[in-house]
């Protein structure tokens, strides 16, 4: 009678997942840190996405054991990393029990046309969008969670606002559209029809919206707190920081506290320097994690 | 009832939005001196592990501990039933500790053991109750005065009641089903809750956002309690005198304590409880008549 990989289920978790920071970790000895300092998950990676843009080369799923050493060594959900359309490495995942995968366009893709077909998978999927066309598609697909991309490991919060601003502001342009001109809207979104008619009628996405891609601060995280995200993921912003378990707990604080200037304050005091980061203007743009994904 | 939800991590919007539809004040509680009011109290699903370090950091577990003790309803979904536990599996930290269960977590395995399933609760009429459980926590032993009030097929406890307190290791609060709620908002019925006395003309409604001296400490959500703060903040202004925009900040200043007099000031003249100047050199509150014309619309 008891049901798994159901909807309800996939999308649950995230909505666990709420109002807490999830973490980029690269060892076991990180995830600990993320965990004490109150992460709700972290995301397991080989390297942070600013060593990955600073290092180059092809950018693939973590190594198995890695994942598992850090499945073991937290009780917080652990996340990992597949590239976009690779679904082998998303079953791989699935295997290794890890709580969800994010197809993530910090990785190589592995497919330049299509997205991994989600929905016969058990474990969930968190995907990344610029736009809400972007993120309808993605849920169609699957997803049972979303989150901004931002832009990877450069510290520099400018894309991620840009992308939540986009997506509450198209969700609010459907909310007030008359319901026969959302046919049109969804075919300019390129997104699925009855996915706009949940946005008109709910006035939000019908998943959790985390926001990603550039927040290096507690001011940061509680800024996309402020343009309505549900969360924040934070990559590099921890572990480049001259002070990971200071910054983690900052960062977790000023999520909960996202209102309340005091405590932003508070928090923030005596961290040291965060990371150092790359202006996302100064980039190529070709060097652009962001538009990646279909 | 006003019904607070613990607001440090996890889906408290969900209850929040719950109770709202059944029709119930409901809060979102940051602060321990928020708890004060309530009537009743839900810990929501998240992580226990980020919560209850949310609880320490935040000095809300002495608080708490005396929230459950003072009589009123306190309900833990999954992460909360989990801190309500005086014993737990695997949580490096202690929680609230007032319930005599024994909680083992993330018991049923990982994210892909996830699952839904539907029980029957001993106490809510009307058939199955249709349970999602998310990397949810099994409740392995229960002791007196607990008693067990929902079990799976094979026996398993998932949901427990002690007096005034409630633990379900599901979340009723992902679905539609409003009976759990009312079933835990029932418990509270018959007792008397403390009421606090608030400063003269201000409604029930407006009690988390004030303190003893009628300072606004929060900004409401809900238009209509916006509404009862902002004709609340006109009180603080005088007939017939005339203020600069410096001396409207001070007023207000005295009067709230969130710094956003520009919000509160803009709210007092849109709403028509004070005129300005077109250039805005001048405020004075306006005539009572006035005030009623602007917002009845």
């Amino acid at each position: 009678m008891a049901q798994t990989g159901t909807w309800a289920v996939k999308v649950g978790l995230a909505q666990m997942l709420k109002g807490g920071v999830i973490m980029d970790v690269v060892t076991p000895e990180h995830a600990k840190i993320a965990e004490e300092a109150g992460a709700c998950a972290v995301m397991a990676l080989e390297r942070v996405p600013s060593d990955i843009r600073k290092e180059g080369g092809v950018a693939r799923m973590s190594a198995p054991e890695l994942i598992t050493s850090i499945i073991e060594s937290v009780t917080i959900p652990v996340m990992a990393k597949a590239r976009i359309g690779h679904f082998v490495e998303a079953e791989v995942l699935q295997a290794l029990g890890v709580d969800y995968i994010d197809e993530s366009e910090v990785l190589t893709p592995a497919d330049e046309t299509h997205h991994i077909d989600k929905q016969p998978f058990t474990v969930p999927f968190v995907c990344g969008c610029r736009n809400l066309g972007e993120a309808l598609r993605r849920i169609g697909e699957g997803a049972a969670m979303i989150r901004t991309k931002g832009e990877a490991g450069t510290g520099d919060i400018v894309e991620a606002v840009r992308h939540m601003r986009t997506v509450q502001d198209e969700i609010r342009r459907i909310q007030n559209m008359s319901s026969d001109e959302i046919y049109t809207a969804a075919k300019e979104l390129g997104a699925p029809l009855e996915l706009v008619q949940a946005v008109k009628r709910e006035g939000r996405l019908p998943v959790v919206n985390f926001a990603a891609g550039g927040v290096a601060t507690p001011a940061d995280a509680a800024l996309m707190m402020r343009l309505g995200a549900d969360g924040v993921f934070v990559g590099s912003g921890i572990f480049k920081s001259d002070n990971p378990a200071a910054y983690a707990k900052a960062i977790v604080e000023a999520t909960t506290h996202y209102q309340d200037p005091e405590v932003i304050a508070r928090v923030s005091a005596g961290l040291g320097a965060a990371m150092r980061g790359i202006s996302v203007s100064s980039l190529q743009e070709k060097e652009l994690l962001a538009t990646r994904g279909w | 009832m006003s019904v607070g939800v613990l607001a440090l991590q996890g889906d408290f919007r969900e209850h929040r939005e719950m109770l709202d539809r059944m029709g119930h004040y409901a809060y979102e509680i940051r602060k321990p001196e928020q708890l004060r009011d309530l009537d009743a109290l839900i810990i929501p699903g998240g992580e226990s592990t980020t919560i209850a370090r949310l609880i320490i950091s935040n000095n809300f577990q002495e608080p708490l501990r005396e929230f459950c003790a003072s009589g009123r309803p306190v309900w833990g979904t999954c992460a909360g039933a989990i801190l309500l536990a005086k014993h737990v599996d695997r949580l490096d930290r202690p929680g609230i500790e007032t319930m005599d269960i024994s909680v083992v977590r993330n018991a049923f395995g990982r994210q892909v053991d996830s699952f839904e399933a539907d029980l029957e609760i001993k106490g809510v009429e009307g058939g199955p109750f249709h349970a999602v459980f998310i990397r949810a926590p099994l409740i392995d032993a229960v002791h007196h005065p607990a008693g067990a009030i929902a079990r799976l097929e094979d026996g398993t406890v998932v949901a427990a009641r002690q007096d005034n307190l409630l633990a379900t290791s599901f979340h009723p609060e992902l679905d539609d089903d409003t009976r759990l709620h009312e079933y835990f908002l029932s418990i509270g019925r018959g007792i008397q809750p403390q009421p606090r006395t608030l400063p003269e003309g201000l409604s029930h409604a407006m009690a988390p956002f004030v303190d003893e001296t009628g300072r606004l400490t929060a900004w409401p959500v809900k238009e209509r309690i916006q509404r009862e703060a902002i004709a609340w903040l006109a009180h603080r202004f005088e007939h017939g005198r005339h203020y600069t925009e410096a001396e409207v900040n001070r007023v207000l200043d005295a009067a709230h304590s969130f710094h956003d007099a520009a919000l509160l000031r803009r709210l007092l003249y849109e709403w028509g409880y004070l005129d300005r100047e077109r250039d805005g050199s001048r405020y004075w509150l306006a005539g009572p008549h006035v005030a009623e014309d602007t917002h009845a619309s």
